[in-house]
């Protein structure tokens, strides 16, 4: 699905991906872990193709890729529905009538059918980062990218959008996943990758969290696990 | 000392009147419209990464704020025959300086309303593979109308007001019509209310609309 080889990306002076190899197969839910700065959020940025890459490659299968930001990024003078309805109508050309279907289909996915003629501003933050979800959904990824997208989200909201996450990794979708929430990680993730400075560091299946070889890796998961 | 107010003569000259009415409208229907294009173009220029773009545009905006319309549009009238080599009908020299005094005012004003949207809204479009002519339009546009909206229409209301400088190069507009009937009556008084309560009865009703336009998208949005 994407094979990524000796990626690079310097800011300045500041080299934020060093050298970065990874892959991601089909109907794969791969989770990068790691902390704040060490380059994961850079490294969707360049798969999403927002950000350019100094060097190495980015090979896809397909590109065709959905993004899901840590905020919501909702265009705040278009109804819900336009939100969603947007994108597939100008890219994709494709039918009104067609892309309003699919639009409550994927509405009654996020549970959101209710919402259709809201404005973003009269929606709660969990609601927001739903509706994100299904203006990336409409446009029918092969690969969702998703970043970080509850950590601004109060705790009851999480779970909303954590259990459409999950529903889309048991429907097959494949996914990048960045989060701080390791249980979630565990219960969707089919592999996991920790990565610090730049670097992937190691990457693993479940295992990674039972007996992770790296030092830092074992540091990170030790602090997450068992904070304070 | 009384004076005594008699608007009773003004009735013969109500076709001049109505023509400047109309030729003051139609000046500032064409300002408006070429100084906002001007206005967007200028804007996108400044905010570009190109720095001979930025520039340009920045110089371009200093020196037609900085000048005095009046100028502006006496500069141009003596200016544009020589450099077309025939002659240019007032009308239109005014409708080139106003329209470049009002460009490079309202470039400032689109140029804040681009710069206030969140990068995030611009990089989902691009995410979603929106082109760029697309999401300037789709979203861009709309996202900064908030911003754009009150200085903006505060600068048309104006534009209509600086229309009455074009007299000072012979255009027939209001101002115009209104020295002339003056020129003839010797009562300014009379003729200066007159000509300040139609520009009250334009400008007030687009002033208010304006205004629950704005209101209203307002409350929409936010």
């Amino acid at each position: 699905m994407l094979e990524i080889k000796q990626l690079c990306k310097t800011f300045g002076n500041n080299t934020v991906l060093k050298n970065v190899n990874f892959a991601v197969e089909e109907g794969e839910v791969a989770v990068l872990l790691g902390p704040s700065g060490s380059g994961k959020t850079t490294l969707l940025r360049c798969i999403a193709g927002i950000e350019k890459h100094d060097s190495g490659n980015l090979i896809f299968k397909e590109r065709s890729i959905g993004l899901v930001f840590q905020e919501h990024y909702l265009w705040d003078h278009l109804r819900v529905l336009d939100n969603i309805m947007l994108a597939p109508q100008l890219v994709q050309k494709r039918e009104k009538s067609e892309v309003y279907r699919d639009t409550l289909d994927i509405l009654l996915k996020v549970r959101l059918q209710d919402k259709i003629n809201h404005y973003p501003h009269q929606l709660s933050s969990g609601q927001k980062q739903r509706v994100a979800l299904a203006r990336a959904l409409i446009m029918q990824p092969k690969l969702l990218l998703l970043d970080e997208i509850t950590s601004s989200l109060d705790p009851q909201m999480i779970g909303e959008v954590l259990a459409i996450v999950s529903n889309l990794a048991q429907e097959g979708m494949t996914m990048l996943i960045i989060t701080h929430n390791l249980s979630f990680a565990q219960k969707i993730g089919t592999s996991f990758a920790y990565m610090e400075g730049g670097m992937i560091i190691e990457r693993d299946g479940k295992e990674l969290f039972l007996h992770p070889r790296d030092e830092r890796t074992q540091r990170f998961l030790a602090e997450k696990i068992e904070p304070g | 000392m009384a004076y005594h107010w008699n608007f009773s003569f003004l009735f013969f000259h109500y076709k001049a009147l109505l023509y400047g009415c109309i030729v003051m409208l139609s000046l500032t229907f064409l300002v408006i419209l070429l100084g906002t294009a001007l206005g967007i173009i200028l804007a996108i220029m400044k905010i570009s990464p190109l720095r001979p773009l930025s520039l340009t545009s920045s110089v371009f905006i200093e020196i037609f704020r900085d000048l005095p319309v009046v100028v502006l549009l006496i500069w141009f009238f003596y200016f544009l025959p020589l450099y077309f080599n025939r002659m240019v009908s007032p009308f239109v020299v005014s409708v080139i300086a106003l329209s470049l005094y009002l460009g490079a005012f309202s470039a400032e004003i689109f140029r804040a309303g681009f710069v206030s949207i969140h990068k995030g809204q611009i990089e989902a479009a691009h995410v979603l593979k929106l082109s760029s002519v697309q999401t300037f339009w789709h979203i861009i546009v709309p996202l900064s109308l908030k911003v754009i909206l009150p200085p903006l229409a505060g600068r048309y209301i104006d534009t209509i007001k600086t229309t009455s400088l074009a007299s000072f190069i012979t255009v027939n507009e209001l101002f115009f019509q209104g020295q002339n009937i003056i020129s003839q009556t010797y009562r300014p008084l009379e003729v200066y209310t007159v000509i300040g309560v139609l520009y009250l009865i334009i400008i007030l009703p687009l002033s208010l609309l304006l205004q629950r336009w704005e209101h209203a998208r307002n409350k929409a949005t936010l």
